[in-house]
């Protein structure tokens, strides 16, 4: 053969080739980089980090339920049902401030018909404002709007037989696609209760001492609010902002208890909370105070992680504004639950283990 | 850059080879050779642009000093420029890779605590010092033409070569760079140039890459494995170590070819030895040279009796051990080498006599044993997992590891050929295949160099098969793992 047909052959077959297959994810897009999905299709709702962009990015939604894995139990359908709205559910789980700031940043200029934001604010006040979780290679290339870098979304194997395959296999199997309810719902996946709870965490009751907020605490939680919070809030006055403290068990409390934590995290929710009551478009709440929740354990797989049921029911509390911290309640609030976490008789709890 | 990035292979060496044969075509060769050290530049500084400085200032004052030693023929002048010369290279690697090596074992040792550095090793500095310390050293014999800055600049900073070598002489590189005739483009070297890189890359992204995912969980956990997964274990980082490197090079190989230039064998199908004397002739044959012909024969090689060669072959292997990395496993696997060199070489006529599978059998798992300490974060872990080795307590396989070798291609053709049930049988399949894959390979295979690469309609699809299937595999799906939620 001669080597100048070999080489057309070879380069143009090459070519043509990667760019069949790249067409394959480009056109039925497992990520919605490009498009929401193509109706007849089925998709599954399996990736948050490779999902939630382009869910973002291409939806048709005027609400968006973002958070960490507190929020990852909402299901949409319930919200759309008491707001009237039409949801999307976006979790990232171990998600940190900045990364859900910029997701929600994204919804919004993406998206003007945007509402309402239900979001959880995690107890990692004292993040860095620019701390990103760097554990793994992020896909960036989903992010960003570069369009050369998507070659690694288009010419990535894994993508074309695992998730643009799957998109096809479920379609013939009359699977149907996810549903916001279902997408990233652990809700069956693990056991609940006492027993549970105890097996995920140390069980130590070496007292630390008590740590106070100091103003280094405080500057760098203002930091961090004006920065991942309150600069979404105040560039879309028109949106109503839910936000939410998650109740996480009283192990959790019990953990902050010992290790010293306790006195400070409570003040640092009170900077949050005078931080975030002035505007008008935010709604506060706190369920610290429905102790029936965070004292019985069986609403927990871990000592943060609370059942489906307790997501609806938080749904149900914020629609009718239960709960919500308002100036006239939230220091009578932050002194009760302090002072209920502060003398809680947590021995006690581990008194009937087996 | 890297060879196997998105961008390298489908924008700058297109682009680098149509801008380079197009100023050839117009006779602009100052041009062609600007352009040449331009894009090699931008390939070095892609992921570090400071890195520019350390390469840049090394190619100008070696530059420099060879000017002089063409110029000036004084001789003492001559040889304290030389002796500053090396002084230069050496004391640059040495900066940065090896100061901090050299404080923490002060700080042990004198119980001091000097603040290290944590300088961040610029890329290929043990490549392009040793390529500029043999220019220097025939410069100054007067085995150099004069060459300009340009050329020179292009003969250190030739993007197929920089970052992992094959370590290129002047009088291999640069003759074939001016040649008239290389500067068309031809279709028959560029053909070639496409099957061997193409060879390259699959053996770099398919299976080094995919084994080295095994070897990363092993050496993560080495307390925790049972001898059976510290045998798989070395046995990937065996095979792991020679696909990586020598599809480095055969994608250099390759890609030296596309420019029309022969770039010197670096591989010699090295497992496939039956000593470890052969083995040194057969992996990375071009450090070895370099190594044998300005450390060794200046040393005096083997002609001044049996102790000084025996001395200066442990002297050529532990500054090979030295020269790969700042640690004492490095030092360890290198005397190692140079003891068992010593032993074969002492003891030849008792090694002849031993059947070939033997001689092959001792010298691979010889191989296997000392890529452990290579591999290995210190001496100690080192030490562990060969006590893993030769424990034989538990042959227990766990998911984890199986999981490593698992490429989703596989999945999809059994399943495609309806073999699943099939497949299941076999526990562990796929890691099973892929470890017997990489056995033909080494032991089989013909080398890239040995290889005719003949332009047929089946090596063209040959190529774009690999060309494909590895362009596919360059990037993954992260997982993110969140243990506790």
């Amino acid at each position: 053969m001669d080597a100048k047909l070999w080489n057309g052959i070879t380069i143009g077959g090459t070519c043509a080739v990667l760019m069949l297959l790249g067409l394959c994810t480009a056109v039925i897009d497992p990520f919605f980089h490009y498009h929401k999905p193509l109706s007849g299709l089925s998709y599954p709702l399996n990736h948050q980090r490779y999902q939630n962009d382009g869910i973002l990015r291409n939806f048709d939604y005027d609400a968006i339920l973002i958070g960490t894995s507190m929020t990852e139990n909402f299901k949409a359908s319930e919200f759309d049902q008491l707001w009237g709205a039409s949801s999307v559910k976006v979790p990232f789980n171990g998600g940190h401030y900045k990364e859900i700031d910029q997701a929600v940043r994204q919804g919004l200029a993406c998206n003007p018909r945007v509402k309402y934001v239900l979001r959880c604010l995690d107890y990692y006040f004292l993040d860095d404002k620019d701390f990103i979780r760097t554990d793994v290679d992020f896909p960036t290339y989903l992010y960003n709007d570069n369009p050369f870098d998507d070659v690694h979304y288009l010419l990535n194997k894994e993508i074309l037989l695992q998730y643009t395959k799957q998109v096809i296999t479920n379609t013939h199997a009359g699977v149907p696609s996810d549903s916001f309810d279902a997408y990233s719902n652990w809700n069956l996946k693990f056991p609940f209760g006492k027993e549970a709870v105890f097996d995920s965490y140390i069980y130590d009751t070496t007292r630390y001492f008590m740590e106070e907020m100091t103003e280094e605490d405080r500057s760098r939680l203002q930091d961090n609010l004006e920065q991942n919070v309150l600069r979404t809030v105040r560039e879309y006055p028109e949106v109503t902002f839910y936000f939410f403290f998650p109740p996480y068990s009283i192990c959790e409390w019990e953990r902050y208890f010992y290790s010293g934590q306790l006195e400070k995290m409570r003040e640092l929710e009170e900077v949050v909370i005078e931080t975030l009551l002035p505007f008008e478009n935010v709604q506060l709440y706190g369920f610290l105070d429905c102790y029936d929740i965070t004292c019985n354990l069986d609403n927990y797989k871990d000592t943060a992680h609370y059942g489906e049921w307790i997501n609806s029911q938080i749904l149900q509390w914020i629609y009718q504004g239960e709960h919500r911290l308002t100036w006239e309640n939230y220091q009578a609030y932050l002194m009760e639950t302090r002072e209920f976490y502060r003398t809680f008789p947590y021995e006690e709890l581990h008194d009937e283990l087996p | 850059m890297l060879f196997n990035s998105y961008i390298f292979i489908l924008f700058f060496l297109p682009l680098t080879l149509f801008g380079y044969y197009l100023l050839h075509f117009f006779n602009r060769e100052t041009w062609a050779y600007l352009e040449l050290a331009g894009m090699s530049l931008w390939f070095y500084g892609y992921f570090n642009p400071s890195y520019l400085l350390i390469i840049g200032s090394s190619i100008l004052v070696n530059y420099a000093l060879s000017l002089v030693f063409c110029r000036r023929k004084e001789t003492s002048l001559r040889k304290v420029m030389l002796v500053f010369g090396l002084l230069f290279n050496f004391g640059l690697l040495f900066y940065f890779k090896y100061y901090d090596f050299f404080l923490e074992n002060i700080n042990f040792l004198f119980r001091q605590d000097f603040a290290l550095r944590h300088i961040v090793l610029p890329l290929g500095i043990s490549f392009f010092t040793f390529q500029q310390v043999s220019f220097l050293l025939d410069s100054f014999r007067g085995e150099t033409g004069q060459y300009s800055l340009l050329e020179y600049t292009v003969f250190v900073t030739f993007f197929p070569q920089l970052v992992a070598g094959p370590i290129v002489l002047h009088h291999e590189l640069l003759p074939q760079i001016q040649k008239k005739e290389n500067h068309r483009l031809d279709q028959e070297w560029l053909a070639k140039g496409l099957m061997i890189f193409s060879v390259g890359l699959f053996k770099k992204v398919i299976l080094a890459d995919t084994l080295g995912k095994a070897v990363a969980w092993g050496f993560g956990i080495v307390d925790e494995l049972s001898s059976l997964e510290a045998w798989i274990v070395m046995l990937s980082y065996t095979f792991q170590i020679y696909l990586d490197f020598s599809g480095y090079c055969d994608m250099a190989l390759g890609i030296g070819k596309m420019f029309h230039i022969d770039l010197p064998m670096n591989f010699h199908s090295p497992y496939q030895a039956f000593s470890i004397v052969e083995f040194w002739k057969r992996w990375h044959i071009t450090l070895t040279r370099f190594l044998r012909q300005y450390i060794y024969f200046p040393l005096g090689g083997s002609r001044k009796g049996e102790l000084r060669t025996y001395g200066n072959i442990l002297l050529v292997f532990l500054a090979s051990g030295l020269w790969h990395g700042a640690n004492w496993t490095f030092i360890l696997w290198g005397l190692l080498h140079g003891i068992a060199n010593g032993l074969t070489r002492k003891f030849s006529g008792l090694w002849e006599k031993m059947h070939v599978v033997m001689q092959w059998g001792v010298t691979f798992l010889f191989l296997n044993v000392t890529w452990v300490i290579f591999r290995a974060d210190s001496v100690s872990q080192a030490g562990r997992f060969l006590r893993k080795i030769v424990e034989m307590q538990s042959f227990s396989v766990r998911e984890e590891l199986l999981d490593c070798f698992h490429l989703p291609e596989f999945t999809f053709i059994v399943q495609r050929l309806h073999l699943s049930n099939l497949a299941a049988l076999f526990h562990g399949i796929e890691m099973r295949l892929l470890l017997m894959v990489c056995f033909v390979i080494v032991l089989v295979g013909k080398n890239s160099y040995e290889r005719e690469w003949k332009v047929t309609g089946k090596s063209a699809v040959m190529t774009i098969l690999l060309l494909v299937w590895s362009i596919m595999s360059l990037a993954g799906v992260s997982v993110f793992l969140y243990f506790n939620f």
